[in-house]
């Protein structure tokens, strides 16, 4: 659809274009340039999307007062000399495609119409209220950088630009969304990222067929490699520094408009079970929390089968003592284990809901206040035992370590699938269900990746950062999952150990 | 490999009928089982021979919660029968609790019972699976099912005061320190084996020294002191103490290591086996009765006598296991190892004929490493 010469034609397309909505503007002037003539003009575009100041400073004020007292008379045409001598903004584009022009204004862009033209300038005078950058709620830190991705994408290619001042970093918009038109940018570092990487990227996104796009959840699920999976494989991430430092492994990130999360692809289980932080700590501290968090997840995992395990099927294995209590303390309960365990864990999972539903601050307290009268009343009423409230707290304080949220989804799921199992088998169940979990995470790949990368298959060198952190000094190369094109990120020899102390004191 | 739709229902169908068709059939809470920690047998006076007592603990006293200790702890319970498992089934009628023998810490099975054989009571514990085979067996002097009746107001339950006190001994060998799977493992070689003994009275119950059981009859008790040799030959030692009388200084010495060396040799037809006996220790005490005066230690000779007592008190035990032709240390493996030959032809005849006929060469090794931080003793005496 081109646009026609007469304004006032093209003034009644975009109003039904836009179906006369009612926060359309049209701001009709008059360009009057002494001794040529005077020229009817129009901007369209949508009230609230654009910064009324930047109208007026940069594009009415210019070509009502500036063009006017202008004193030669001119003949070249008048919409490249508003465009190359009078509009003062930064950014503008010439088009004579009417969709074109449509998407600009709904994308808050200004169209200025010149009657006689059938071509439009389109001007980037966006100005809209968008949150400011806060700290990050789900993936906080101690030590290292606060800022987290807002709601609004310009904001956020800022946060990325900032630390990564090369210029191979690379941003490509596109418009996803038959309706929204949203925008998601695909972002790269060109002589790093693999470059099939990218091309499957952009083929994936380029089938995304929906309506809008509300959040970078919408992407994730339907360009991840298996969306039958109980588990995520693409990750996703507020934070900056994950994205900047996946980029530099030579990953791509996927950022949405309008959604705080960015993410990162290819992904895998050991991706996400790091923090930002074990990069920003020492190595030793860096790895104590790694350990740790490796084994607690583990144990959130499989902590309530074990029990009923124990409980119902093999209670020799329990020391005799403890068993002797615990026997005691599951006298007179009316439920078998499994039952017990599911009521728990269950009403954990409620209470973690519940939690985020509550507003604000008072979600916390009330969530483990909850928890905790809960657990005592139901101990006190002869519902469950006082070693399944521990079983409970034991999986509910261990499972949040996971620094994924979205993994930690899997897990927990996983974890009743487990208990299931181990209902009907016992230990046997168990090991069982750990098995099909554990060929199932082996099935699964992410953009070719497999999931169980670098254990399997095996690969040596990027076990360097997965269960252990080794020192930076080692982690000369990126990782390899990633087929990265340029593979050495610190050229350096090693400091010798003390090579780097400084000898005082008697020269 | 990519199954279709159907298919993978049908797969997952499959995969739930079988389990909810077979699963469960092994579950049953702890709360629904009666741990019994201890089995006493004795020869009862019915009919059906055996007496089975079984010691389960009172639960609701396990609690944390319960801070009264003066209630009874245990439950003991009787039936009589003709073996383990027809008694241990009849026990249903008193108790809707399956009896769960996976945390039994002590068998307990009186000499008169003993006597007549041990097989058909360990048979039973030996097919159980899930029974802890770290667990004891006794046999008791006198009556098994007193032992369960005495009363200490510190421990618990008799059955694991009794199973603790066998496995923390570090400072005694008085008495002999076997558990049920080395038990099982001399009598599955061949029926004889040593086993602790346990005697009570009303107040308190004491494990000191073996009793001999030879083709799983119980013949004879050793004592406390014969206890000591049992476990260098059994190679068990993990502590205690030797006193010896050198120069009218009693010297006591605390055992740290030791291990004891058994080789079978072979020469002309005639059997001997070469006992080598290595411990390191340290003089915890020196007892002095003489005249005063001061006394330097006299390290070799202290060692002399040490190692004299040791082999004396080693071939003394060894000719009374000839004596009764039992073999329950398990020479006749060493043999077997050594001369397989010679093993084969006199397999028969071995604990009749050729055990008694074997000699020994017995040679103790002791090494004092330290003395405390006294080197020597002065005692002052006045001479009038």
């Amino acid at each position: 659809m081109k646009l026609a010469k007469r304004i006032h034609h093209n003034i009644q397309f975009f109003q039904q274009q836009f179906n006369n909505s009612t926060d359309l503007v049209v701001r009709q002037f008059t360009i009057n340039i002494p001794g040529i003539r005077e020229i009817a003009g129009a901007l369209i575009f949508f009230d609230g999307l654009i910064s009324n100041q930047l109208i007026t400073d940069s594009i009415l004020d210019p070509i009502l007062h500036e063009a006017s007292q202008f004193q030669q008379p001119i003949d070249a045409d008048i919409l490249t000399f508003l465009k190359e001598s009078v509009l003062t903004n930064a950014e503008h584009s010439e088009t004579n495609d009417a969709d074109k022009v449509t998407l600009a204004v709904m994308m808050g862009e200004v169209a200025l119409l010149i009657d006689g033209y059938n071509t439009a300038l389109t001007i980037a005078v966006q100005g809209w209220a968008h949150r400011s950058i806060q700290s990050s709620q789900s993936e906080g830190v101690i030590r290292g950088p606060r800022d987290s991705f807002v709601e609004a994408i310009n904001p956020n290619l800022m946060l990325i630009r900032r630390r990564l001042r090369d210029p191979s970093l690379v941003f490509e918009r596109i418009q996803i969304g038959n309706r929204g038109q949203n925008d998601v940018v695909i972002a790269y570092i060109k002589d790093i990222a693999n470059e099939d990487l990218v091309l499957e990227v952009r083929k994936r996104l380029k089938k995304v067929d929906l309506d809008v796009i509300l959040d970078s959840g919408y992407i994730e699920q339907l360009i991840e490699d298996d969306w039958w999976s109980p588990f995520n494989t693409i990750q996703d991430t507020e934070r900056p520094d994950e994205v900047v430092a996946g980029l530099t492994e030579g990953r791509v990130a996927i950022l949405v408009d309008n959604s705080p999360f960015a993410l990162l692809a290819p992904t895998t289980f050991n991706t996400q079970m790091m923090s930002p932080e074990d990069y920003y700590v020492r190595w030793p501290a860096a790895n104590f929390v790694r350990l740790i968090r490796f084994i607690a997840s583990f144990v959130s995992f499989v902590t309530p089968s074990l029990y009923i395990a124990l409980i119902s099927f093999h209670p020799e294995m329990i020391p005799t003592q403890l068993a002797l209590s615990v026997a005691a303390s599951r006298e007179g309960l009316p439920f078998p284990s499994f039952i017990e365990a599911l009521i728990m864990e269950l009403s954990l999972e409620l209470l973690r809901e519940a939690g985020i539903r509550l507003p604000g601050p008072i979600g916390q307290t009330i969530g483990i206040v909850g928890g905790l009268i809960v657990g005592e009343a139901a101990v006190n009423a002869g519902i469950v035992s006082p070693i399944m409230v521990i079983v409970v707290a034991m999986t509910a304080i261990a499972g949040f370590i996971v620094p994924t949220y979205t993994l930690s989804f899997g897990l927990r799921m996983s974890r009743f699938f487990l208990m299931i199992a181990t209902s009907f088998f016992g230990l046997y169940g168990l090991t069982l269900g750990l098995l099909i979990i554990l060929g199932h995470l082996a099935t699964l790949t992410s953009f070719g990746v497999s999931y169980l990368s670098p254990w399997a298959p095996l690969n040596l060198k990027d076990l360097r950062d997965s269960v252990i952190r080794f020192p930076w000094h080692s982690l000369k190369q990126r990782p390899r999952y990633t087929l990265a094109d340029d593979p050495t990120r610190q050229s350096q020899d090693t400091p010798k150990r003390g090579q780097n102390k400084q000898k005082r004191g008697k020269q | 490999m990519t199954m279709s739709c159907n298919q993978r229902c049908l797969s997952l169908v499959l995969v739930m009928i079988s389990l909810f068709a077979a699963g469960c059939w092994d579950a049953k809470d702890v709360d629904q089982r009666s741990f019994v920690m201890g089995v006493a047998f004795d020869l009862s006076d019915t009919d059906e021979k055996i007496m089975m007592t079984i010691e389960i603990p009172i639960l609701t006293s396990f609690a944390s919660q319960s801070q009264s200790p003066q209630d009874a702890k245990s439950l003991l319970a009787s039936t009589t029968g003709t073996s383990v498992a027809q008694m241990a089934a009849r026990f249903e009628t008193r108790t809707w609790r399956e009896l769960f023998f996976g945390h039994t810490q002590c068998i307990i099975v009186s000499e008169d019972l003993a006597r007549e054989s041990i097989l058909p009571i360990i048979d039973f514990f030996d097919r159980n699976p899930r029974i802890d085979r770290r667990l004891t067996l006794f046999i008791s002097q006198g009556k098994a099912d007193e032992v369960f009746h005495t009363q200490d107001p510190v421990e618990s339950l008799v059955s694991i005061q009794l199973n603790q006190m066998l496995n923390t001994l570090t400072n005694t060998t008085r008495v002999v320190k076997r558990n049920f799977q080395d038990n099982l493992r001399d009598l599955e070689s061949n029926g004889d084996t040593i086993l602790p003994r346990v005697r009570s009275t009303e107040t308190e119950v004491v494990i000191a020294g073996g009793a001999l059981v030879k083709d799983y009859k119980f013949i004879a008790w050793l004592g406390e002191n014969e206890a000591r040799a049992v476990a260098f030959l059994y190679n068990s030692i993990s502590g205690g103490v030797i006193t010896v009388n050198v120069e009218d200084i009693l010297y006591t010495f605390a055992v740290r290591s030791a291990s004891t060396d058994i080789k079978p040799v072979l020469k002309d037809g005639q059997l001997s086996y070469k006992i080598k006996v290595r411990a390191e220790g340290d003089i915890v005490e020196t007892f002095y009765r003489g005249p005063g005066g001061a006394v330097k230690f006299d390290i070799p000779k202290i060692q002399d006598r040490l190692n004299q007592v040791i082999t004396d008190e080693i071939l003394h035990l060894l000719t009374k296991l000839q004596e009764f032709k039992a073999d329950p240390i398990g020479f006749d493996r060493l043999v077997y190892r050594h001369y397989p030959k010679f093993w084969k032809e006199h397999q028969e005849n071995w604990k009749d004929q050729v055990w008694p006929k074997a000699s020994f060469d017995v040679a103790a090794n002791f090494n004092v490493r330290r003395t405390g931080i006294l080197e020597e003793v002065t005692i002052y005496q006045s001479q009038g």
